[in-house]
């Protein structure tokens, strides 16, 4: 099999990029979406996109995102 | 440094922002001004460069925050699009995590850049020419009860079971489901640890997603008939072909089912910076 960047992988990296990625410790930086800082509104909102993407909302995502990563160090 | 309050909706705020998409390494006479797409909430990202390290930001005055699911899908979206744009053109991206803000202007952008210009080169040599895959393993518990029936000791069981008393039997079924679901569980534990420890013999880094730390968000949960584990691995795409032959043997099993996505920038992998300071 070879990896995909399909709609439903989407749900996965919406994840990811809201929890993970570089965390800064300086005074200068805010640090919003760290899980325990996270807004509410936010959270609550992002919360609903499981939903969203059974009917389809992430695939102009995907599209594109496959697109953008066409000559990004493939294979 | 900018001064930070509170904005009416609840958001902090501040006189002057940049919002941090993702750090990037720049060759010595790399001159490459970017355009990028639309940002987050329809900012213009621009690179910011000091020495040999660039960061892709947009100017901002307050903090991201929406009740709005399509809202944040946008802007999610919009993040990971210039993300991915900036690794198309400079290569592997050191991305940040979405809402990072570092207050003040451009200037101070690269003040923080030229302080920790040790640490952000070192981050972005580790993470060269590797992206982020993820491997997530499905079971269907039903077929997989099935499968595991055909042991000793649960067919020990089922033989008592049927040949005693109605009361007697009510206990004989709590204990076969018991070791059922002990057994399954162990066979689910053999095919994780198998699957990482070939995993580590063919890419840069493996690890467990914890999807307990953010059960709020978006992490699919498992359904009663079925159970999933996420495995994140730090890969070169040129091991893809190695990757998808080796998981192509585990979905032979049956009741398992196997999704292997990317390549991602290597948001699970990107380091804390300043953490000593």
């Amino acid at each position: 099999m070879r990896p995909t960047r399909s709609d439903d992988a989407a749900v996965d990296l919406v994840d990811v990029i809201l929890r993970e990625g570089v965390v800064v410790e300086a005074d200068v930086v805010i640090r919003v979406a760290d899980v325990a800082l996270v807004g509410v509104r936010l959270r609550a909102a992002v919360a609903g996109m499981a939903t969203m993407t059974r009917y389809g909302y992430f695939e102009e995502w995907d599209t594109e995102g496959t697109r953008n990563r066409g000559s990004t160090g493939g294979t | 440094m900018s001064e930070t309050s509170d904005h009416p909706s609840g958001r902090a705020s501040f006189d002057d922002g940049r919002y941090l998409y993702c750090l990037v390494g720049l060759d010595g006479e790399d001159r490459r001004t970017n355009q990028f797409a639309r940002g987050v909430d329809g900012g213009r990202p621009y690179l910011v460069s000091e020495e040999r390290v660039g960061a892709v930001v947009q100017h901002c005055e307050c903090q991201f925050d929406s009740d709005r699911p399509e809202t944040v899908k946008e802007w999610l979206l919009q993040h990971q699009t210039v993300v991915d744009e900036a690794g198309q053109v400079f290569g592997t991206p050191l991305p940040f995590r979405f809402d990072t803000v570092l207050t003040g202007d451009d200037n101070k952008v690269r003040d923080w850049l030229a302080e920790e210009s040790s640490t952000l080169l070192n981050a972005l040599n580790e993470l060269e020419g590797l992206w982020e895959y993820r491997i997530e393993l499905v079971w269907n518990l039903e077929r997989q009860n099935d499968e595991v029936e055909d042991n000793e000791r649960l067919a020990a069981i089922r033989e008592q079971r049927d040949n005693t008393s109605a009361g007697k039997a009510h206990l004989l079924q709590k204990e076969y489901e018991r070791r059922q679901a002990r057994l399954a569980e162990r066979r689910r534990q053999d095919v994780i640890c198998n699957l990482q420890e070939r995993l580590a013999e063919l890419v840069q880094e493996v690890h467990s997603v914890d999807r307990s730390r953010a059960p709020a968000l978006t992490d699919r949960q498992s359904g009663s008939d079925e159970a999933r584990h996420m495995t994140a691995i730090l890969a070169s795409t040129q091991h893809e072909a190695n990757i998808g032959e080796y998981l192509d043997t585990i979905t032979s099993k049956p009741g398992l089912a196997v999704r292997f996505t990317g390549p991602w920038p290597p948001y699970s992998f990107a380091p804390t910076i300043g953490q000593d300071q």
